[in-house]
């Protein structure tokens, strides 16, 4: 990230415009050493890398990166790819994403649903 | 109209990774061998406070008084000294408490502590996220 973006970054984050949930995903993975996005988080997390990232700080050694696509840029086959991926290290934490799979993150298929929020 | 911007999915997996990750840093906190009680919390925060001999203390994780961020600071300030209380407003309005609470998550990510909340989940209280605060900077606090 240039100095220019991360001051962006560092703007938004603070920023009371974007949903209260984006700025909440996007502070802890800030946090977590990831920069995640400049202008869209969700736009910017679908080719999968980025969730990965964050998967491997969280749970270290667990993304085997030869598996991974990460020369840029990704054709719409190595994102689902990379999603799948991540679903399936999800399944692994035991994530509750029954009936998901990359297709359905890379093209935000809304017809799914899932318990959103944090029941600690 | 951009699908993607609104992803159930996305949302859903990155909740579920921050839940994951909530969950395993409250597991690794240990006192005396067991995992830590909500109570095992506040006791340590309150003890961390009392130490630099600020007199400020929280009763539980929906106390009123934790909406000024000035007992987030203190503990950051004990934890190691870094709090310019040249910056700290005393939290008499809504603004002043939102810069305290910016204030507080900006020293908190400089120590290296996991954010889970936002400023204006500390204005409002909301209980279960400062729970995650006092529970990352724990976390923080035992790794040095």
């Amino acid at each position: 990230m240039t100095e220019e973006e991360k001051a962006q970054l560092e703007e938004w984050l603070f920023a009371s415009e974007g949903t209260r949930e984006a700025r909440a995903f996007a502070l802890w993975m800030n946090s977590l050493g990831v920069d995640p996005f400049v202008n869209n988080l969700f736009q910017d997390l679908r080719d999968g890398l980025v969730l990965l990232r964050v998967m491997d700080k969280i749970e270290p050694g667990i993304v085997d990166w030869s598996k991974v696509n990460q020369n840029l840029p990704l054709n719409r086959f190595k994102m689902v790819e990379n999603c799948n991926y991540a679903v399936e290290l999800g399944k692994k934490l035991k994530f509750s994403l029954v009936g998901i799979g990359g297709v359905d993150i890379v093209d935000g298929n809304q017809t799914l649903t899932l318990a959103l929020g944090m029941n600690i | 109209m951009n699908l993607l911007d609104e992803s159930l999915l996305i949302r859903g997996t990155v909740w579920q990774m921050m839940r994951h990750h909530v969950l395993s840093i409250l597991k690794s906190l240990q006192v005396g061998g067991k995992a830590v009680t909500e109570d095992d919390m506040i006791k340590w925060a309150n003890g961390e406070v009392a130490k630099t001999g600020k007199s400020s203390r929280m009763s539980n994780f929906k106390d009123p008084s934790l909406k000024t961020s000035v007992f987030f600071l203190e503990l950051l300030d004990s934890i190691r000294k870094c709090v310019d209380w040249n910056i700290v407003t005393p939290g008499t309005t809504d603004q002043e408490c939102t810069q305290n609470a910016k204030y507080t998550i900006s020293i908190a990510r400089k120590l290296g502590a996991t954010i889970f909340l936002l400023p204006e989940d500390i204005v409002e209280v909301k209980n279960k996220m400062i729970l995650t605060l006092i529970g990352s900077l724990m976390y923080v606090a035992l790794k040095q």
